[in-house]
């Protein structure tokens, strides 16, 4: 446990780690977009009305799509 | 007496302890851990993700997302956990998710891997937590899996 909390520790005081994170987070999103074909924004509006089916991929990419939207609420 | 919510904020270092706990209790289940993290998030929560195979063929996909509050307690805001199979074809057999707002349960028919019907609704106590989904995983592997014919798990 301790050196789990060390890690994350350690990652929240590295800009690197951070910023590798997020541009993980945006090849993740943009390839979502791609693949089902729907701005990242019009995402979770499309799995309500049906016109993406929910898979867990499906769900992962909300996910992301979350974090993201978080990130842009705490800048 | 007043009931805990197990949903509800926890201190993180109990979430650590609870997360770690968890799985170590099921590794006579869990085959080879493949999840990452946790991890710190880009949002500034805690991340979660990735695979459990388990005996009998079966695995858990993960994705989870932890919130750290302004107290500096956690609280998970959003989870996909998904229960499959992976012989002799790659099928779901549930999935459990709030990935767009609805906390919800799937089933599938692990045979054909169609949906049966829309997701249910959970209620607050039905949220599950990772552990309570390898539980369910290994009980579907007894009653419908290999998990039987092979002795395993």
């Amino acid at each position: 446990m301790a050196k789990t909390i060390r890690l994350i520790e350690q990652q929240k005081n590295d800009p690197a780690y951070q910023l590798e994170q997020i541009r993980d987070l945006f090849r993740r999103i943009h390839a979502g977009e791609v693949e089902y074909g729907v701005p990242w924004q019009e995402a979770h509006a499309a799995v309500r009305s049906g016109q993406i089916y929910e898979t867990f991929e499906v769900c992962s990419w909300l996910i992301d799509i979350n974090r993201l939207n978080r990130m842009i609420d705490r800048a | 007496m007043i009931r805990r919510d197990k949903y509800g904020p926890n201190t993180f270092e109990n979430f650590i302890l609870l997360h770690e706990k968890h799985l170590r209790e099921r590794e006579h289940f869990i085959e080879e851990n493949l999840l990452r993290g946790p991890l710190f998030g880009e949002d500034g929560s805690i991340y979660i993700g990735g695979l459990l195979r388990c005996k009998g063929h079966t695995f858990l996909k993960v994705e989870k997302t932890i919130a750290i509050l302004a107290n500096g307690w956690v609280e998970t805001i959003d989870y996909a956990y998904h229960g499959g199979v992976s012989f002799p074809e790659d099928r779901a057999i549930f999935r459990f998710d709030n990935a767009h707002g609805v906390h919800e349960h799937h089933v599938f028919d692990p045979v054909t891997g169609v949906e049966f019907g829309l997701p249910r609704a959970l209620t607050r106590e039905e949220w599950p937590h990772l552990s309570e989904c390898l539980d369910m995983l290994e009980a579907w592997c007894f009653e419908y899996g290999r998990c039987a014919d092979s002795g395993e798990a």
